[in-house]
């Protein structure tokens, strides 16, 4: 599904990923962990093609195609999802309107046909239910005032509507509690399909109790320095990422 | 005279001169004088130029003035299509028609109801002059030269007097001119219990249309107000208005002007009385090297008489805008509210917002506030949508409406017109091709 080679990203001329290597099968889920300031969200944003990360070296093949090449919406059109870290809020545009505008671009670029609207509200009611959040929320302006972990569950319902094939999830935990950690793990594992792929980049393991990878990668310093089984994940938690760090080191 | 040459206030003295023998009510010997006094008034005046403080931010009007001259296109309506429906159908509306400047049509077509007199200038002239007399005569003192000249050279106006009714009935009025001059005058009352929708529209496609607008409500009437300001390439679109709110008397404006021209709107409201509440809503989207000027002045004279102004502008190329903001509340209008607001975005570097909010307050017992932004498209936003499958042109509109969307929503005065979204979507369009 996805193969990244020899990765290195620059921004304002700091380099950040240096040498970035992974392959993502389709069907699999994998976890990306790492200490604060390693790269995470920078590696999430160059996937998604946001503008002013400099792509010094290095190639992303998606589906076997230049990933790097393409406008961020061809990206989303060819079935690309990223869950924000930190959801921008967009006052003035009701979350529907954008849900539905958003879920039909990508439809028409993929050549199917636009939801009716009765079939769309359809969907986004059991969806938005699914998730845990009320239909309240869908007439709020996008994001708007939505408390951290609300935001967090809007990504997934926005996943869940563009039905992507490649879901990076960038710390989509932080800012939940257990309950809705539970309802959005259950959400993400109930898409897990052999044709869609999940890297869930996080900082703890809690998540990975309930969305359990085929494989954890450790990104330190720009590159994944670490890459193993659940196991890896337990000892990171047993030992912090100093430890892991100095023995990659 | 081609569009190169510098129109001074002389071309129109020198119009009216020969001119002022076929106006209406040359026959009566108070209007020629009038006329007369306006002449030679705007003659030591001259026009507008930036160095009055009111025009500072608009100027070289004497450059984009054409043609001195009255335009014939023939007082036949050019079956001009607005794009917008009529709202209600069971409501009693009025359509009026302007062609360069004068009502379209038979003034006798024009309907009188009981609660309802609709009169052309001339008809008001031969009817009733007496009801004319006062607004003009006020003219003929004003110091504004747009007033003056509008005097010298009218050749129509609308005069509607309503009066009270269950039915709040809907006048639309439209006014067209390809080129030329086109002094127009609208001159409004309320009587006490009376309550209207007043859409005008003003689609000039080039030369100069001259407005001038003057309503009275009486205590406890309801005014909204649309002006939907045409599209002109290179029209130069001049409106001033007046309006005084008696007790309770409640009236609501929406502005819009997405044209490539000039267009400078003057409002200018007393409330006079307590419960008196105004509500200014404007949106400009402009491009190219379009010029769009609102310029308001509120006055609270009485206690517990409230306003609120929002004015959202997006401009993109050279656009210019302009937004004079005042609002003076008097000594003895205590526990009044005044609010402006004034919210730029700006797609271009070269585009330019002038904003002057300005508050005079005489009393300690009240509440204002105002408040100016620019800014430019949020590139974290935008890359939002555009991650959500959104492209970039989709992104940029959704933004910009959403934007817009708050001057809109918020306006009373569009209330029970279904073209809130219409008249966005239509400037959308049109702006970043
Ligand atoms: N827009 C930016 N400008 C400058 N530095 C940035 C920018 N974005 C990220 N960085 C830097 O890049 C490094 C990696 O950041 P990030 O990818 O957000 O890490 P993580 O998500 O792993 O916490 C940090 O040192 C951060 O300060
Ligand atoms: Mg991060």
């Amino acid at each position: 599904m996805l193969e990244i080679e020899n990765l290195q990203v620059a921004v304002e001329g700091k380099e950040i990923l240096k040498g970035l290597s992974l392959k993502l099968p389709a069907g699999e889920v994998h976890a990306i962990m790492g200490p604060n300031g390693s790269g995470k969200s920078t590696l999430s944003y160059v996937l998604a093609g946001r503008d002013g990360y400099e792509v010094t070296q290095g190639r992303v093949l998606f589906k076997g195609e230049d990933l790097l090449e393409m406008e961020p919406e061809k990206r989303a059109a060819a079935g690309v999802f990223l869950a924000f870290q930190y959801p921008v809020e967009i006052p003035g545009v009701a979350n529907t309107t954008f849900l539905k505008e958003a879920a039909n671009a990508v439809r028409m670029a993929r050549g199917e046909e636009p939801h009716d609207a009765l079939r769309f509200v359809k969907l986004l009611r059991a969806k938005t239910k699914e998730l845990g959040m009320s239909d309240e929320m869908l007439k709020r302006p996008v994001n708007s005032g939505f408390s951290g972990g609300e935001k967090k569950r809007n990504e997934m319902l926005q996943m869940a509507m563009l039905e992507p094939s490649l879901a990076i999830l960038d710390e989509t935990d932080s800012g939940l509690d257990i309950d809705a950690l539970k309802t959005v793990s259950d959400a993400v594992n109930a898409m897990r399909a052999e044709n869609r792929t999940f890297l869930v980049i996080t900082h703890y393991q809690r998540l990975l109790n309930h969305i359990v990878p085929d494989q954890i990668h450790v990104l330190a310093g720009g590159r994944i320095v670490r890459s193993g089984g659940q196991e890896l994940a337990a000892e990171l938690e047993a030992r912090g990422y100093a430890d892991i760090l100095s023995a990659a080191a | 005279m081609s569009i190169q040459t510098m129109t001074t206030a002389k071309s129109f003295v020198d119009l009216y001169a020969a001119e002022k023998a076929r106006l209406p009510g040359a026959d009566l010997p108070w209007l020629a004088a009038l006329r007369e006094q306006a002449a030679a008034r705007l003659l030591e005046l001259g026009l507008p130029t930036a160095r009055m403080e009111q025009w500072r931010y608009t100027p070289a009007l004497a450059n984009r003035i054409g043609t001195v001259s009255f335009t014939e296109g023939g007082l036949e309506a050019i079956g001009g299509h607005t794009g917008l429906e009529l709202g209600d159908s069971t409501r009693i509306s009025t359509r009026i028609a302007w062609q360069d400047g004068r009502i379209a049509g038979p003034a006798a077509a024009l309907p009188a109801l009981p609660f309802l007199k609709i009169r052309s200038l001339e008809t008001l002239l031969a009817e009733d002059p007496d009801l004319a007399h006062p607004a003009l005569a006020a003219d003929a003192e004003s110091e504004s030269a747009m007033a003056l000249l509008n005097l010298a050279l009218l050749r129509d106006a609308l005069f509607v007097e309503l009066g009270e009714t269950e039915a709040r009935p809907l006048l639309w009025s439209r006014q067209e001119a390809s080129g030329g001059l086109a002094n127009t005058r609208l001159q409004m009352t309320l009587q006490t219990g009376a309550a209207a929708t007043l859409v005008e529209e003003i689609d000039s496609r080039a030369g100069l249309s001259n407005r001038r607008t003057t309503i009275a409500l009486a205590d406890g009437t309801s005014l909204r107000h649309v002006i939907l300001l045409g599209e002109g390439q290179d029209a130069t679109d001049l409106g001033e208005m007046q309006l005084r709110l008696g007790r309770d008397a409640r009236y609501s404006v929406f502005l819009r002007y997405g044209g490539s021209g000039l267009a400078r709107q003057a409002i200018d409201i007393d409330l006079t009385a307590p419960g008196a509440e105004a509500q200014i809503n404007g949106l400009y989207l402009l491009g190219g090297r379009a010029h769009g000027d609102l310029t308001s002045h509120i006055r609270h004279q009485a206690p517990g008489t409230s306003s609120t102004t929002l004015f959202k502008g997006v401009l993109d190329d050279r656009a210019r805008q302009v937004f004079r903001g005042k609002i003076t509340v008097e000594a003895g209008a205590a526990r009044s509210d005044g609010r402006m607001s004034n919210k730029t975005l700006l797609l271009s570097d070269k585009a330019e917002i002038d904003s002057k909010p300005e508050l005079m307050i005489f009393h300690d017992e009240v509440q204002c506030a105002h408040g100016a932004t620019s800014g430019k498209l949020d590139e974290q936003a935008l890359f939002y949508l555009r991650s959500r499958g959104l492209p970039l042109e989709e992104a940029r509109k959704l933004l910009i409406r959403s934007f817009l969307s708050e001057a809109a929503e918020g306006a009373e005065a569009l209330r029970d017109l279904p073209v809130g979204d219409l008249l966005i979507d239509k400037q959308l369009q049109r702006l970043g091709q």
